[in-house]
């Protein structure tokens, strides 16, 4: 009676950790797998020189001239997105007695630009990279490309220039003057 | 039921407790082995800025691990056993868009075992480290010999280049990870 106790008694605890054996095997396994996404969505950035200088070659009053060099990351989105790169003169030039984009001393004085550069070197679709003798605001965004749908850039960027004309008005004091340019890109 | 079975069992084992029944020796043998659990089934990368800054995330690991004493070993690997669709224009494993594209991970935190060294590469040919060097004679949990951690843990957080070449829309890969032990 007492052995065939014990014996059921072994049997029940082997059934017991048999049982516990099998409810631990459910909780993990040798593999796991985990799905990785990634939303990737338009977005753009640019790089620009610190300073660009302008000079004048020549004694006849000929205008300033320099350039400012760019380099530009876009991707827009498939189908209906956009991009633009435009720059709007920030503060203008200081001191005073000197030129302005603002408040020209004389009319017809400016500071006006030409754009070029390469197209995104991953579809430049619809880009539009050249813009001629535009004249410089400090109250609007003026163009410097323009960008279609699906545009992409290489990895290490597209380049692009912008070419300066600043009048040499004979109004003008002599000095030293800056102003600020922003650019700015977009992405959609 | 079981308690009832037992009380009733001890009252007569007490009373002839000098009747010598037999002995019995039980033996266990524990195999190694390994397992991961809690495993999450998804893993979103996302990034910030503007500047075309990598998409990052990072997931935790949970493992429970026994090794052979003296002999035994174990680790964790990953691999990407689906890539990013790569026809259609995003991220690719197997063929990156542009040479430097990667999606590459480090590991931080190993409870048990070293983590994997370095930033390491993720493939859809080849498992790569997650947790190396689980010692022989491990096992998780309990605290000694066994590791404090139950479940022992480790962090794998991922780095995918954001490449502008890739076209906008949403991209999966799975990725595989293999626990091991001998």
């Amino acid at each position: 009676m007492i052995k065939k106790f014990l014996i059921l008694s072994i049997l029940a605890t082997i059934a017991i950790v048999l049982t516990s054996s099998q409810a631990n095997a459910q909780l993990g396994s040798g593999t796991g797998t985990t799905t990785l996404s990634v939303t990737v969505g338009a977005e753009a950035g640019l790089t620009v020189a610190a300073t660009s200088n302008l000079t004048s070659v020549g004694t006849n009053f000929t205008s300033f001239t320099g350039s400012t060099a760019l380099t530009y990351y876009l991707r827009t989105t498939q189908s209906t997105g956009s991009g633009s790169i435009t720059l709007k003169v920030t503060t203008d030039f200081a001191p005073a007695g000197g030129p302005s984009v603002g408040t020209p001393p004389t009319a017809g004085d400016a500071l006006t630009y030409t754009s070029s550069g390469s197209a995104p070197g991953n579809n430049g679709t619809g880009a539009v990279m050249a813009f001629t003798n535009v004249t410089a605001s400090t109250t609007a965004q003026t163009n410097v490309a323009t960008f279609g749908a699906d545009n992409r850039s290489l990895f290490a960027g597209n380049s692009e220039s912008v070419a300066w004309t600043l009048t040499n008005d004979p109004k003008y004091k002599t000095g030293t003057y800056s102003a600020t340019v922003t650019f700015t890109i977009s992405a959609s | 039921m079981l308690a009832a079975l037992v009380a009733l069992g001890l009252g007569p084992i007490a009373a002839r407790a000098q009747t010598t029944l037999g002995t019995q020796t039980l033996n266990l043998i524990t195999l190694p082995d390994g397992l991961l659990y809690g495993f999450p089934n998804s893993l979103t990368l996302s990034h910030s800025g503007t500047l075309f800054n990598s998409y990052t995330g990072a997931i935790t690991v949970q493992y429970r691990v026994r090794t052979t004493a003296a002999t035994g070993s174990g680790s964790i690997t990953l691999q990407a056993s689906a890539d990013f669709i790569c026809a259609s224009g995003g991220p690719c494993i197997a063929t990156p868009p542009t040479a430097g594209d990667a999606l590459t991970y480090t590991c931080t935190g190993a409870t048990l075992g070293s983590n994997c060294t370095g930033t390491q590469t993720a493939s859809t040919v080849v498992a790569t480290n997650v947790v190396t060097a689980i010692p022989a004679g491990s096992c998780t949990g309990g605290g000694s010999p066994c590791s404090t951690a139950n479940p022992n843990t480790v962090s794998v957080n991922f780095t995918l280049t954001d490449d502008p070449k890739y076209k906008t829309g949403s991209y999966s890969a799975t990725l595989t990870f293999t626990i091991s032990a001998t």
